[in-house]
């Protein structure tokens, strides 16, 4: 029975001249924002590894020098772009994509793509997620909303119902009806797509996109549910169409701007300059409810020196010995500082994200766009690890320029000087983006909520036409 | 008869229970938006005070500090020397160059979350300068995501209420079967829709106007300076415009014939193209006709043509302060002298790189300036950045005034370096000084006069359209 009348459905939306022209467009804009996402996500990632091997043979060829200045001089990392940027770019557009790893600085990544733009920019790019998220949805309405309605209008529903089937089973039938015909349209497109990350020859990205497909499916389900829900609710086509059409204003324009409103203002940030200022004060003085800045290193290389079995012999040693370890105590402090004061802004950041997630109890938009993004590689959590993992590796180049120093100055002091093989000795730094588990961890109350709107919308869906009147 | 017609429908309409309740809702979101857009300016006011505030007893201090060193005639320790032009003119006397806030900041945040609109000047060169930052930082989905400032209130969601109101004008009177009798009074179809429309018009550009200055309340001491009321009319203008663009384009659908449903989805079909896809699409023609250069590839070209000079500057700077320690000799001088050589000459390699940025975004923002009128929300968002004062024009000079103002300073202090000077207390009271100042309320006039333009064209085809359409149903068959 079931299948009779999705079969039914699915023959009506094909004839139905209005869906071939929305589908038309649809689907245009959907191909032309991949094609255009895909192009755009190889040029970047050209451009970015050229820039590093440069930035790796600036480093290495930077001549001669004491390994101290060279840690001064630092290197540069860019981040990679996500791996699934093509579908949806998410925040990359606002995210810092070169950062300086140098001593005594813990750098924020800069040069965010979006500085370099006009105000157009600020609509949103017109990339596949987009088109996913919001016009999808929009096509579900135009072709659901009188699903239930219109057949009570044209008088069918008394027929149907008199033909004693379930309203249960007509509305597996509808809501099959409805998918399959979104299927049609879609489940190309997403097997063009998996067949091109596939011959990319990235197996990590195809699990990723696997789950992703999986979580717009979701999404797609819940607007189906809730589209044959109002439908059978409503008095008229009319009203279901304008309850729906105020459904998807609401969770897609108003909630997540509401949302990211309220996250601000619960979770304030600093300026800027307060920040830098907050950062530079304490690392003059010490940090608060911590001992002084000079108490500090010095516990910090006493730890050192006894660390490397040197406790209580400091006259003994030679100088540069000395110099090497209070330098690596130095950077030790500033690290503790930096902790402190960056990685407090970091949390804030991650909790207003948080905030999001929850928000989503309000928009299963808002869920599908977290999930969107973090599993595209293109979320802030993402930028987070990039952060992270180029702060570890500064502060192990560091500490080898430091250790270096120590070891091989000798009596030279400052005056010594390394060579391109302890330049060569430092890895280059490779990012490594969390695997797919990690990322639906860190997205679990965006899951959450995503699954609660299935719940919710399917049992919705069936407790209204079970009551719905047929007249 | 055109009156009795309009008496009807303000019966009808405020009978409907769905009209107050979406008027209620559009209400609040303004008020919201207004709140939130005054309260945030209120924060970025109160941070650009503090900063100069800051940067006035500092500077104070340094004038004081330079009177005592004259006055015993001993430098003070190298590096806080208050004589040295190079540490003066790099550190200590660093200058905020800030962005004033417009009367009608509060009304869009536009490009002011992203663009730094404080500087903090110094005699390092433009890839060395940094944003000063004196506005709270944004988290990534927040700037992504955008403000729910009116700019966004009156562009996105005030054409859906608009759809709402009217989708069924004409539609809902067919449908229930009241257009018949109505046409079978002495009354034609065109008096008719002319009444529903003037009446439905009337109300709705009285309800944006008092909503749209009423959202600007709090700013209300401001609006009373400068171009306060100018802006106040451009944007009220600008709101009205828009408003009477989607109720033309209801009109017109409902006179088209078609039934409810297909005017609702048609109606926000067309919400859909202008608001969202149409945008998008401008985006993409202004990125891949002016692709701005690229971030990445600039940072290694700065290094590499950097990489020698930097070598040179570091060590001399070591030899600077080694030099200057205690005392102030030629030999510091002559240092320092090096070091603005050796960083003129880093300028002067950047420099064409620093050029092909300001072009390309010149170019996208001069294309952007005539594609917006392929969509009215364009057009409103284009203005409603300009009347807030956080545009991309205002913003773009403000980056080029710094740059002037900085080359000013720049050469106040590397004159005194090349000629062997120390600074002076006169010279303290001689600093430069940097003030916005604001493009020619014409030029601003103008620019936005033209969006207005824009939105009255498709307002007045659309009309057109309505008018021949029901003129040609009005004919005795």
């Amino acid at each position: 029975m079931i299948r009779v009348v999705a079969v039914k459905e699915l023959r009506e939306l094909l004839r139905d001249g209005r869906f071939r022209l929305a589908a038309a467009v649809v689907l245009g804009l959907l191909l032309a924002a991949l094609v255009f996402g895909w192009r755009h996500a190889q040029a970047v990632k050209a451009e970015r590894t050229a820039a590093q091997s440069i930035a790796r043979a600036a480093w290495t060829g930077q001549g001669d020098k004491n390994p101290h200045i060279a840690a001064h001089y630092g290197m540069y990392v860019f981040k990679p772009a996500g791996v699934l940027a093509f579908v949806d770019p998410g925040a990359d557009p606002y995210l810092g994509v070169t950062l300086k790893l140098e001593a005594h600085k813990q750098q924020l990544p800069q040069d965010a793509p979006a500085q370099d733009g006009t105000a157009i920019d600020r609509f949103g790019q017109l990339s596949a997620a987009a088109v996913l998220q919001l016009l999808v949805p929009l096509l579900i309405i135009a072709l659901g909303f009188a699903s239930w309605s219109g057949e009570r209008e044209r008088g069918t529903l008394r027929q149907l119902a008199a033909t004693g089937v379930l309203p249960r089973r007509l509305l597996a039938g509808k809501a099959l009806g409805l998918a399959l015909t979104l299927a049609l349209l879609l489940v190309p497109v997403a097997l063009v797509a998996t067949a091109t990350v596939v011959a990319a020859g990235e197996s990590a990205t195809a699990a990723r996109l696997a789950v992703l497909l999986g979580a717009y499916a979701a999404y797609f389900g819940v607007i189906i549910a809730v589209t044959l829900a109002a439908s059978a609710w409503a008095q008229s086509s009319r009203a279901a169409l304008v309850a729906l059409l105020g459904f998807w204003c609401v969770t897609t324009l108003v909630v997540p701007r509401l949302a990211s409103d309220a996250a601000g203002r619960l979770l304030p940030l600093p300026t800027a300059a307060a920040l830098a200022q907050a950062v530079h004060s304490t690392l003059a003085t010490g940090l608060p409810n911590g001992l002084p800045r000079e108490e500090h290193i010095d516990t910090l290389s006493k730890a050192l020196l006894a660390k490397h079995g040197f406790a209580g012999a400091e006259t003994m040693m030679d100088d540069a010995l000395l110099q090497g370890l209070e330098l690596q105590a130095e950077a030790e402090y500033e690290n503790a500082v930096f902790d402190h004061h960056v990685g407090a802004v970091m949390t804030s950041m991650a909790h207003q994200e948080q905030v999001g997630q929850w928000a989503a109890i309000a928009s299963p938009m808002l869920a599908i766009r977290l999930l969107s993004m973090a599993l595209a590689g293109t979320d802030f959590d993402h930028h987070r690890a990039f952060g992270r993992q180029a702060e570890a590796y500064r502060r192990g180049l560091v500490g080898a320029m430091n250790d270096d120093f120590a070891r091989n100055a000798g009596a030279a002091g400052w005056q010594y000087k390394a060579n391109r093989k302890l330049w060569h000795q430092a890895v280059p730094f490779a990012y490594r983006p969390a695997a797919v588990d990690q990322v639906l961890r860190d997205q679990q109350v965006a899951l959450a909520m995503l699954a609660l709107w299935a719940v919710g919308a399917t049992l919705a869906a069936v407790l209204v036409s079970r009551r719905m009147q047929v007249l | 008869m055109l009156w009795t017609v309009a008496r009807i429908e303000i019966k009808n309409l405020l009978a409907e229970t769905s009209v107050w309740l979406v008027a209620v809702l559009l209400a609040a979101a303004v008020a919201y938006a207004g709140w939130t857009g005054s309260r945030a300016v209120a924060v970025d006011r109160q941070a650009a005070v503090s900063a100069l505030t800051e940067q006035d007893s500092r500077l104070k201090a340094l004038h004081a500090r330079m009177l005592r060193s004259e006055a015993i005639g001993q430098a003070a320790q190298s590096g806080d020397d208050p004589a040295d032009p190079v540490v003066v003119g790099r550190e200590l006397a660093a200058q905020l160059a800030i962005l004033p806030l417009s009367p009608l900041a509060a009304v869009a945040v536009g490009q002011r979350d992203l663009a730094s609109a404080s500087v903090r000047i110094t005699t390092d060169g433009p890839q060395g300068r940094t944003s000063s930052g004196e506005t709270a930082l944004a988290g990534p989905t927040r700037l992504m995501t955008g403000a729910f400032d009116l700019a966004f209130v009156f562009m996105s969601l005030l054409p859906l209420v608009i759809i709402v109101l009217t989708y069924d004008l004409l539609s809902s009177e067919r449908e229930r079967g009241t257009l018949a009798l109505v046409l079978a009074q002495p009354v034609s179809l065109a008096t008719f829709v002319l009444g529903k429309a003037l009446l439905r018009g009337v109300l709705l550009c009285g309800v944006t106007v008092v909503l749209a200055a009423l959202a600007t309340l709090p700013s209300a001491p401001d609006l009373m300076t400068g171009d306060g009321a100018l802006h106040l009319g451009l944007y009220v203008a600008v709101v009205v415009g828009y408003a009477l663009f989607w109720f033309a384009a209801a009109v017109a659908i409902n006179v088209a014939g078609f039934s409810s449903a297909t005017n609702a989805l048609a109606l926000v079909g067309l919400w859909l193209a202008l608001v969202v896809v149409m945008p998008g699409m401008v985006q993409v023609a202004v990125q891949v006709a002016h692709p701005p250069p690229s971030r990445v590839e600039l940072v290694n070209l700065t290094r590499a043509a950097a990489s020698e000079i930097e070598a040179e500057l570091s060590a001399l700077q070591g030899e600077h302060s080694a030099a200057v320690q205690g005392t102030a000799d030629d030999s510091a001088l002559a240092a320092a002298k090096r070091i603005v050589v050796a960083q003129e000459a880093l300028e002067h390699r950047a420099a064409p790189v620093m050029i092909a940025f300001a072009t390309q975004l010149a170019a996208q923002q001069a294309l952007l300036d005539t594609l917006r009128f392929l969509s009215p929300a364009i057009v409103v968002h284009e203005a409603m950045g300009e009347v807030a004062g956080s545009g991309a024009h205002r913003l773009q000079q403000f980056a080029s005034q710094v740059d002037a103002f900085q080359a000013r300073w720049r050469a106040f202090f590397f004159a005194r370096v090349r000629a062997h000077q120390r600074l002076t207390s006169a010279d303290h009271a001689a600093l430069p000084r940097f003030v916005f100042r604001e493009e020619p309320r014409a030029t601003l006039g103008w620019r936005v006069g033209a969006g207005l333009l824009g939105l009255l064209v498709p307002t007045l085809l659309l009309v057109s359209f309505a008018a021949i359409v029901l003129r040609r149903s009005s004919r005795p068959a």
